[in-house]
């Protein structure tokens, strides 16, 4: 049923759920909501299913109207959230009327607000998931006009579900975010003064950075350790050193295959912090070996995670086999 | 090296990349495609993602279902099972039709120069072998082919072009592509063919698979400007 007419779309507001797994060895990018921990709330305080999909509302000005008597909730960014222009809380079930209006109007903290609602929305799917990816050209960001649809209501939701306030993600790095990288087996080629500078400098995140990936302006220069690499896979988290020095580290509608060297990864609870950060954001790295690494991100799940999302953040959309790839309607 | 003792490395929490060579071979695409074969049946539910490359393979796996260490024991024995003639899928050929043009074949002239070849010797030499698919990704359907002919390497761009039109064939040092949808690129590009392979037909997806054969065959303006329609 329609349940929202979109008045302002927005800097860019686009249909995410957990991903296209499975497909990344025909070359589509896994895609899917940047911010996690943000998207598993969303659903969680609904009690949607894991992989229901959600809104990515980036930056603001967005602005949709209630067309039928629906549940939301909003999670992520503090990007200024009214409903009827009245200030209206995150992170919390809301029932809204018909002509509720709802408006997103600027970036107070973070970037990418997520707009859940009960039973989630029913865009198109494409290649098992209703994620937009718009590098490959793999549905649209929403439009002036266009319908979004959802489902009746049948459930009634606990609207009193608790969120435990220490879950609530960092939204504001006012000093340097600190990231924890684990060294790639590349690592070793790169020279040790582009190691050294590599760790020691503040990177500046460039505004020239999108879904696909987070270009990194650096201040010393790192040389790379070749230039005729033969292309391999990667994957989001994956830091590739280009030729001109700077950073760039893959997101979402990353290509599935690169020809840059890697100096590391970084893992999802990184990537969540880095889906909320600002163009400008300084940036360090920090040397973690493999088990550091991992017990960070059990910490992080069990912090900023839902309980149910725990369990399975990751994977809950199953494989298509790879003989039998499900089209599109 | 033999696959069972190939290096494997950490890449992440969910993620093992495994090396089989340090240079491209004619007999790995069907040995990673044997290794691929046995993931799926030794991993099963906990895979999430393979992306088979030239020389390598990276696994992605569900970090909440299998532990690392286990992902890990599961992969070497799919590397002692795999064997580069158990490749189940038979191999396809096709056909695809490029108009080596002036005004789509953008780098012909520095190639021509640069490598002292005429522009029909470039066609030919381009045209000729059969190439088959090492690996499926960048962007989706995008199929690297190989070996073009030693005369015909060339490095890429040193500033790749913000845009490449659908359809451009392209070569970069002794790979050859088509790019599928309109993108950014630094490969140097040589014509265009008219065949659609972006995802406006979702069938393109699976349209080439690693192992495939693959021969271009050179179109007049006439037949491109027909078929493009």
């Amino acid at each position: 049923m329609t349940l929202f007419e979109v008045i302002k779309p927005g800097f860019l507001t686009t249909f995410q759920d957990q991903g296209r797994p499975g497909y990344r060895q025909y070359g589509l990018a896994v895609s899917g909501a940047l911010d996690e921990a943000s998207y598993a709330w969303g659903n969680a305080l609904l009690d949607n299913d894991k992989q229901a999909c959600s809104l990515e509302i980036t930056l603001g000005q967005c602005q949709l109207k209630t067309l039928a008597p629906c549940q939301i909730a909003v999670t992520g960014a503090d990007l200024a959230f009214t409903i009827n222009h009245q200030s209206a809380p995150r992170y919390q079930a809301l029932s809204l009327h018909q002509g509720d209006i709802l408006h997103w109007s600027q970036a107070k903290q973070g970037m990418r607000a997520y707009l859940a609602i009960a039973s989630g929305f029913q865009s198109e799917i494409h290649f098992g998931s209703r994620s937009v990816s718009l590098r490959e050209g793999v549905g649209q960001p929403i439009q002036a006009g266009q319908i979004l649809n959802g489902i009746a209501q049948t459930k009634s939701i606990n609207i009193d579900r608790p969120f435990p306030q220490n879950a609530l993600p960092s939204l504001c790095h006012a000093n340097t975010l600190v990231l924890h990288m684990l060294p790639s087996d590349q690592f070793n080629d790169f020279s040790a003064a582009s190691q050294q500078a590599f760790f020691q400098q503040t990177f500046q995140l460039s505004a020239d950075s999108n879904r696909t990936g987070l270009r990194l302006q650096a201040t010393q220069a790192l040389s790379t350790p070749y230039a005729n690499m033969i292309s391999e896979g990667m994957l989001p988290g994956s830091i590739q050193i280009p030729p001109d020095g700077q950073p760039i580290i893959m997101m979402k509608e990353a290509p599935t295959i690169g020809g840059y060297p890697k100096i590391g990864t970084l893992f999802t609870t990184e990537l969540n912090q880095l889906a909320q950060a600002m163009p400008g954001q300084k940036i360090r790295f920090q040397a973690e070996n493999f088990i550091a690494c991992e017990n960070r991100q059990k910490r992080a799940y069990r912090r900023y995670y839902p309980y149910q999302a725990q369990k399975n953040t990751l994977a809950a959309i199953s494989r298509p086999a790879s003989q039998n790839v499900t089209m599109p309607p | 090296m033999n696959p069972p003792n190939s290096p494997i490395e950490i890449v992440s929490h969910c993620a093992l990349r495994v090396r089989f060579a340090d240079r491209i071979r004619a007999d790995l695409p069907a040995l990673i495609q044997s290794v691929c074969q046995q993931l799926e049946t030794l991993l099963g539910d906990h895979l999430t993602d393979l992306i088979p490359a030239y020389t390598s393979l990276l696994v992605i796996f569900n970090p909440q279902s299998v532990k690392l260490t286990e992902a890990q024991k599961i992969l070497r024995q799919a590397l002692t099972r795999a064997s580069a003639q158990q490749n189940l899928n038979p191999p396809t050929s096709h056909q695809i039709p490029v108009y080596y043009g002036e005004e789509t074949g953008w780098d012909l002239a520095w190639l021509s120069e640069q490598k002292a070849l005429s522009i029909a010797q470039i066609i030919e030499l381009h045209s000729q072998p059969t190439y088959q698919v090492y690996t499926i990704g960048f962007s989706p359907a995008f199929a690297y082919l190989a070996e073009i002919p030693e005369r015909l390497a060339a490095p890429r761009r040193a500033t790749p072009r913000l845009h490449i039109p659908a359809g451009g064939v392209g070569i970069a040092d002794r790979q050859t592509a088509v790019y599928p949808l309109d993108s950014p690129g630094g490969w140097r590009i040589l014509g265009r063919t008219p065949l659609d392979l972006s995802l406006k037909n979702p069938r393109n997806l699976t349209r080439f698979k690693i192992g495939d054969q693959i021969h271009f065959e050179p179109i007049s303006r006439q037949i491109f400007q027909r078929l493009q329609k």
